[in-house]
C-alpha cells in the first residue's frame, strides 16, 4: 500500500522495527489479554 | 441506458434468478442425508413373565438405539437413537461420539481399549462410593423432582434408581455446571419427554447388565427389591393375553417345575428330586443345587474358571442361572460340555425363577428321600455314606459373603472411571 | 383562539399529539385490569387447589390451579385435515408467510427510524444530505404500508388454519393466553393508528429539524416500541410451546400469566428474533433498491437506488454481526433448559440442519464480499486494489470448503473398512466444530478486510502516520488470524466441553479486527485526498444481482432456522405437556423442509414483488402529475418530498 507521499521519507529499517513492535503488541493483546481473560471469565482455565 | 428494457423484463429476469438460487438450495438439502424423526410409539404393554431375559435385552437395545444394528447405523454416519434417546449423551460404542454423560461402553472383551470394567461391574461400585452416602443425606427427604430417596444397595438397583431419579447420584464431573455435581443434566426417564414405562426401564437395565455377560442379569429382581413390589405388566385396562411365542417351546412362569422339566427335557440327562419324570438321567450331574451350587462356586476349579473369565457367579442362585443360560461357563469336573446351549432362548424370566426355586430347594436329604444318588463320575462320591457331610445353612452364608468380598476387591482394582478414559481419548 | 406565535403553536400541537398517543398506549392494559379483578373475585370464592410449576421450581413453587389440564388430544376428533395431506405443512406455510411479512413490517420502521434520525441530524450541516436520508426513510415507509395490510390478512389466514386444522391445540393455547391475545389485538389497533399518522403526517410534519419533525420521529419511536411489544407477545406463545412454564405437569394454568410468558427460552428467542428481523429487513430493502436500480430509466434514479441499496445492505450486515452471539446464547439456554434438546439440535436428529445453516452463512459472506468487489466499480482509484481480490477470494473459498467438510461421511461398509471408520483420518479432522469456527471467523475477518479496502478505495491517505497505521492494521489482522487458527488447532487437544468455550476468544479476535480495524481505518481517512467522488449508479448489474442473492439467502436462512426451532419439539405441540397425536407428529426430513422453504421464499418474494410494483404504480402516477405541474409552472422548484 505505497500510495502515500510521506512514506518515501520513512526508511525500511524503521518500518521493520515498528512492524516487529506491533507484531509483539498484537501477540500480547490476543494471547495474553483476549484469550486469557476470556478463559478466566468463562471459568475454562482448566489445567489441560 | 436501459430504455428499451421495460420493468417487466427485469421482473422476469429477477424471478428467474430467484428460482435458480432457490432450486439450488432445495437440491442441496435433498442431497444431504435424510433423517425422518418418527414420534415414539406408545409404551408397549409387556408381560414380563412371558418374555425371556434375552428378549428384554433385545427390547432394551431397541429402546436405546431404535435399531437392532446400531453399529451399522453409525457406519452410515447417522446416530442410532431410539425413543430412550440415551446415545445423545451416553457413549455405547468406541465409534460413537458422546461424552456429556458417563460412558456406558461395557466391553470387557476389548482390553486394548482400556475398558476392563463394564457398566454392570461399575454400577456395583457406585453404591459403595462415599459420595453415595452424601447423596443419601442430601436427599433424605426425597429428591425434589422425583421424590425418591437414594437407597440402592446393589449395582442393578443403582441402575434402576438412576433412571427414575437422575439426581439421586451424580457421577463426579458430570453434573450441571455450577451445581457442584449435585444436579444431573439427565431427564427423569419415566416422565416426559422420554416417558418410558417400568418394564421398558427394566429392559434398558437388562441391556446394560447382559451386554457384556448374559449371566449378570438381575434387572427384574433389582426393580422389585428397589420398589418393594412386584413388577406388574402394564397393559392398562386390557391385560395382555398370554403371549405364546412362536418357535421352540418356552418355559413359562405359570407352569410347575414338573412341567418345565418335561418341556425342556432336562430329565433326559439329569436326575432331579421332586420331579417324577426325572429319575433316570445318567449323563449330567444329580441336580441337588442346595448342596451342589454353594460348594461348586468355592471349588478351585470354579475359581480357575472365574479367573479365565468364563464363569462369574458369586451366589448359589447366580450359579444355577449361569449353568442353565450359559452351560459352557463351568463344566463340573468329571463331565463333558454336553449340555444344550439354547436354553437362554427358551426360558421366560418367571419360568426360569420357577425352575431355579425348585432346584435350589433340593439337597442331599431330598435326594435320599426320593431314592436318588450321584453318578459314579461325580467326584463328591455317593450320598449314601454313613459319614456324609452336609453343609449347614450357617456355613453356607459365611462362605457366600466371603466370596462376595473377594470379587469386589478384584473389580475395585480394575475400576477405571470415565474421566481417565476421556482424557486418554 | 389563543394568540400564539407560530413557533409556540407548533410546540403545543406536537405535545398534544404526543400525549394523546400516550393515552392510547395505556388502552390495551384495560383487559389486564379486568382480569386481575376477576381473579381476585375467584380467589375469595373457594379454597384453591395448588399445584407445582413445571419450570419455576425454586421461587413460589406452588401456584393456584386456574385452568383445565392439557389432556390427551385424540385424532381425528381434535384435529382437522384435508385427506392425507400434512396439515402441518399448511400451518407451516401460512405461519412462515405471516412471519415474513410480520418481520418486514417490524424491521422496516426500525430502519426508517434510523434513517429519519440521521436525516434530522444531518439537516443542520447539510440540508441536502439530510433531505436525501429523509426521502429514503419516507420511501421505505411507503413499502411497509402496503406490506402491513398483507401481514394482517396473512395473520387472519393463520388463525383460520389453526382453528380448522388444530382446534384442540388452539383451544388449549388460547385458554392460557387469552388475556395476552386480547391485549395483542388491541395493540394492533394502536399500531395501525400510529402507523397511519406516521406515514400520512410525514410531509405535513416535516419542518427540517424543528419540533414537528422531532415529534414525528417520536411517533416513529412509539411505532417501533409497539411493534416490538407485539412481536414479544407473539413470541411468548412460541417459546411457551418450546419450553413451557407457569403450568403444572398436567398443563394446568397456575394463575400467573407473567410466568407463562416469561418462560425459559423467551428472552433469548426474542433477542435473536429482533436482530434477525433487522438483518432480514436490510436484505429486503436492499433487494427493493436493486430492483429499482435495474429498472431505473435515468442516471439520477440509478444513483439514488444504488446508494439506497448500499445503505440497506450495510444496515443488514450490521445487524448480522451480533446475531451469532445471540444464537450462541440461545443455544446455551436451550442446553440449560433440556440438555437432550440441545443435543438433538447439535448432535442428534437435527444436526444436519446446522450444516445447511453453515452453507447459508458462507453464501451470505461470499455474496457480501462479491458485492463489495463489484461496488468498487463506482469508486475511482479502486483499480489499485484489484490485485488483492484474488487472494481474498481464495481465502474465502478455502474457509468455505473447510466449513462444508462433513463430520462423518456416508459410504459403503467396504469403503468404511478401507478408511478405518466413518471419519476420514485426514479430512475428518476438518469436520469438527473447531475447524468450522475457525472457518467462519476467517470469513468474517476477510469480509472486514474487504470493507476496509472498500472504505479507502477512492482516497489517498494524507495523515503523516499513515505508514504506521498500515503496519498496525496489517499486524492487527495477521494477529487475529493467527490467533483464530491457533485456537482452532488447540481445540483438537482438549475435551469437547472445554472446546466450546474457545469459540468466544475466536469471535473476540474477529470483532477486534472489525471494531479496532474499521475505527483506525476511518481515522486514517480523515482529511484524505479524494481521487474522485463515488459514482453512484455506476455499479455493475452483477452487483445488483448479488444483492438479490443476499436477500434470498437471508430469507432462506430464516426459513431453515424456523424449521429447526419448531422441529426441536419433536412430537409435542407444547413440549412435555401436550402431545401431538396427529399422524403428522413425525419430524420431516431436511429435504422436505428444503422444498417447503424454497416454496415459501418464492411465495414471499412473489408477493413482495407485487407490493413493490404497487408502490411503484402509485409513485409513477404521482410523478406524472408532478411533471405536468412542473411543466405548467415552467419553474425549477424544489422536488417535493417522497417523489423518488
Amino acid at each position: 500500500m505505497s500510495d502515500n507521499k510521506e512514506e518515501a521519507k520513512v526508511g525500511l529499517g524503521q518500518k521493520i522495527v515498528f512492524g516487529l513492535a506491533m507484531f509483539v503488541a498484537s501477540g500480547l493483546y490476543y494471547i495474553v489479554f483476549l484469550n486469557k481473560s476470556l478463559m478466566v471469565l468463562q471459568n475454562l482455565a482448566y489445567p489441560y | 441506458m436501459a430504455k428499451k428494457k421495460g420493468s417487466g423484463v427485469i421482473v422476469v429476469k429477477v424471478a428467474l434468478w430467484y428460482i435458480t438460487i432457490l432450486s439450488i438450495f432445495a437440491a442441496y438439502t435433498n442431497w444431504l442425508p435424510q433423517i425422518r424423526g418418527d414420534a415414539p410409539e406408545a409404551a408397549e404393554a409387556i408381560d414380563v413373565s412371558a418374555i425371556t431375559p434375552e428378549g428384554l435385552q433385545e427390547m432394551g437395545g431397541m429402546i436405546i438405539f431404535g435399531t437392532d444394528d446400531p453399529l451399522g447405523t453409525l457406519a452410515r454416519g447417522e446416530g442410532p437413537i431410539g425413543k430412550g434417546q440415551c446415545p445423545l449423551c451416553h457413549r455405547f460404542f468406541m465409534e460413537q461420539k458422546a461424552d456429556r454423560c458417563p460412558n456406558l461402553i461395557a466391553l470387557k472383551t476389548e482390553p486394548q481399549l482400556l475398558l476392563q470394567v463394564s457398566e454392570e461391574e461399575r454400577s456395583h461400585e457406585r453404591v459403595k462410593e462415599p459420595r453415595y452416602e452424601e447423596f443419601k443425606k442430601l436427599h433424605a427427604d426425597g429428591e425434589k423432582n422425583s421424590g425418591h430417596v437414594p437407597h440402592a444397595e446393589t449395582g442393578g438397583q443403582y441402575l434402576i434408581e438412576s433412571e427414575y431419579c437422575p439426581n439421586c447420584f451424580v457421577v463426579e464431573g458430570f453434573g450441571l455446571k455450577g451445581t457442584n455435581d449435585t444436579e444431573s443434566p439427565m431427564p427423569i426417564i419415566n416422565k416426559p419427554p422420554i416417558l418410558l414405562v417400568d418394564t421398558e426401564i427394566v429392559a434398558v437395565v437388562s441391556f446394560l447388565q447382559m451386554r457384556d455377560d448374559p449371566t449378570k442379569w438381575t434387572a427384574k429382581d433389582d426393580w422389585e427389591a428397589y420398589f418393594g413390589k412386584d413388577l406388574a405388566s402394564e397393559g392398562g385396562d386390557e391385560a395382555p393375553a398370554e403371549v405364546k411365542p412362536a418357535g421352540p417351546p418356552v418355559a413359562l412362569g405359570s407352569e410347575t417345575p414338573e412341567e418345565i422339566v418335561t418341556k425342556m427335557t432336562c430329565y433326559a440327562c439329569h436326575k432331579i428330586p421332586g420331579i417324577s419324570v426325572a429319575k433316570t438321567g445318567a449323563i449330567g450331574p444329580l441336580l441337588i443345587e442346595g448342596t451342589n451350587a454353594p460348594n461348586r462356586i468355592k471349588s478351585p476349579e470354579y475359581k480357575a474358571a472365574m479367573k479365565a473369565g468364563t464363569a462369574h457367579a458369586t451366589t448359589a442362585r447366580e450359579y444355577i442361572i449361569e449353568s442353565i443360560m450359559d452351560p459352557g461357563a463351568f463344566i463340573v469336573p468329571g463331565f463333558a460340555d454336553d449340555m444344550m446351549k439354547d436354553f437362554k432362548h427358551k426360558f421366560t424370566v418367571s419360568g426360569l425363577d420357577v425352575l431355579v426355586d425348585h432346584l435350589i430347594a433340593q439337597d442331599e436329604a431330598a435326594a435320599l428321600a426320593d431314592g436318588l444318588d450321584r453318578l459314579a463320575n461325580e467326584k463328591e462320591g455317593p450320598i449314601k455314606k454313613p459319614e456324609a457331610k452336609v453343609e449347614t445353612g450357617e456355613a453356607f452364608a459365611k462362605n457366600q459373603s466371603k466370596t462376595n468380598e473377594m470379587t469386589i476387591q478384584v473389580s475395585n482394582k480394575k475400576l477405571i472411571e470415565n474421566s481417565t478414559f476421556i482424557g486418554l481419548n | 383562539m389563543l394568540n400564539l406565535s407560530g413557533e409556540k403553536k407548533k410546540k403545543v400541537g406536537a405535545w398534544l399529539l404526543l400525549s394523546m398517543i400516550g393515552m392510547l398506549v395505556l388502552l390495551p392494559f384495560a383487559p389486564a385490569v379486568v382480569m386481575a379483578a376477576e381473579e381476585a373475585a375467584v380467589e375469595e370464592a373457594k379454597e384453591p387447589e395448588k399445584a407445582k410449576d413445571v419450570f419455576y421450581k425454586e421461587e413460589g413453587e406452588f401456584g393456584i390451579v386456574s385452568g383445565p389440564p392439557a389432556g390427551e388430544l385424540v385424532y381425528p376428533d381434535d384435529y382437522g385435515s384435508y385427506g392425507d395431506f400434512q396439515s402441518r405443512t399448511i400451518i407451516w406455510i401460512s405461519n412462515q408467510q405471516h412471519l415474513y411479512f410480520g418481520s418486514f413490517v417490524l424491521a422496516v420502521p426500525m430502519f426508517v427510524w434510523v434513517m429519519e434520525l440521521i436525516g434530522i441530524l444531518q439537516y443542520e450541516k447539510n440540508p441536502k444530505v439530510g433531505k436525501k436520508f429523509d426521502d429514503l426513510a419516507h420511501e421505505m415507509m411507503k413499502i411497509s404500508l402496503t406490506a402491513y395490510s398483507v401481514t394482517a390478512i396473512l395473520g387472519g389466514i393463520l388463525i383460520f388454519s389453526f382453528l380448522a386444522l388444530y382446534p384442540g391445540f388452539f383451544r388449549y393455547l388460547s385458554g392460557i393466553f387469552k388475556p395476552v391475545m386480547h391485549i395483542y389485538a388491541l395493540l394492533f389497533i394502536l399500531e395501525s393508528g400510529v402507523l397511519y399518522v406516521y406515514y400520512y403526517g410525514w410531509d405535513s410534519m416535516n419542518d427540517g429539524n424543528g419540533d414537528w419533525k422531532w415529534s414525528h420521529l417520536s411517533l416513529g419511536t412509539i411505532l417501533n416500541a409497539v411493534g416490538i411489544v407485539l412481536m414479544v407477545m407473539a413470541n411468548t406463545w412460541v417459546s411457551f410451546m418450546m419450553s413451557p412454564a407457569g403450568v403444572d405437569a398436567e398443563g394446568r394454568f397456575l394463575g400467573d400469566i407473567w410466568k407463562v410468558m416469561h418462560n425459559p427460552l423467551m428472552v433469548p428467542v426474542v433477542v435473536h428474533r429482533i436482530l434477525g428481523n433487522a438483518a432480514f429487513g436490510g436484505g429486503v430493502v436492499a433487494a427493493y433498491a436493486s430492483f429499482k436500480f435495474l429498472s431505473a430509466k435515468t442516471l439520477e434514479e440509478k444513483a439514488h437506488y444504488d446508494w439506497m441499496s448500499y445503505i440497506a445492505m450495510f444496515m443488514g450486515i450490521l445487524a448480522l454481526i451480533p446475531l451469532p452471539f445471540a444464537g450462541y446464547w440461545l443455544m446455551r439456554e436451550i442446553y440449560a433448559y433440556r440438555q437432550q434438546m440441545g443435543i438433538t439440535l447439535m448432535g442428534g436428529l437435527l444436526a444436519w440442519v446446522f450444516i445447511m445453516q453453515a452453507t447459508m452463512i458462507a453464501t451470505l459472506f461470499i455474496t457480501v464480499n462479491y458485492y463489495l468487489f463489484q461496488a468498487m466499480g463506482r469508486m475511482p482509484g479502486s483499480e489499485r486494489y484489484y490485485k488483492y481480490f484474488k487472494v481474498l477470494l481464495a481465502i474465502l473459498v478455502v474457509a468455505t470448503i473447510a466449513w462444508l467438510t462433513p463430520h462423518t461421511l456416508v459410504m459403503t461398509p467396504a469403503e468404511l473398512k478401507a478408511m478405518g471408520g466413518a471419519q476420514h483420518p485426514v479430512v475428518g479432522n476438518y469436520g469438527v466444530m473447531s475447524a468450522k469456527n475457525t472457518a467462519i471467523n476467517t470469513m468474517i475477518t476477510t469480509t472486514v478486510v474487504s470493507f476496509i479496502i472498500y472504505q479507502r478505495s477512492n482516497f489517498k491517505l494524507t495523515v503523516p502516520w499513515a505508514w504506521k497505521g498500515n503496519i498496525f492494521l496489517a499486524m492487527l489482522i495477521l494477529g487475529a488470524e493467527v490467533n483464530i487458527l491457533f485456537l482452532g488447532v488447540y481445540g483438537y487437544f482438549i475435551p469437547a466441553n472445554v472446546r466450546i468455550g474457545l469459540s468466544v476468544p475466536q469471535v473476540a479476535s474477529t470483532l477486534s479486527v472489525l471494531f479496532i480495524g474499521v475505527a483506525v481505518n476511518t481515522k486514517m481517512l480523515k482529511g484524505a485526498e479524494s481521487i474522485g467522488e463515488i459514482r453512484w449508479g455506476k455499479m455493475s448489474v452483477r452487483g445488483a444481482y448479488a444483492l438479490f442473492m443476499l436477500a434470498v439467502a437471508f430469507t432462506w436462512t430464516m426459513a431453515v432456522m424456523g424449521y429447526l426451532r419448531s422441529s426441536v419439539r419433536l412430537h409435542w405441540h407444547v413440549n412435555e405437556i401436550l402431545r401431538d397425536n396427529s399422524p403428522w407428529a413425525f419430524t420431516n426430513p431436511l429435504g422436505y423442509a428444503g422444498n417447503i422453504n424454497s416454496l415459501n421464499v418464492l411465495l414471499f418474494w412473489t408477493m413482495l414483488l407485487f407490493v413493490f410494483w404497487l408502490s411503484a404504480l402509485a409513485g409513477a402516477g404521482k410523478k406524472k402529475v408532478e411533471a405536468e405541474e412542473a411543466a405548467a409552472a415552467a419553474v425549477g422548484k424544489a422536488v417535493p418530498a417522497g417523489s423518488h
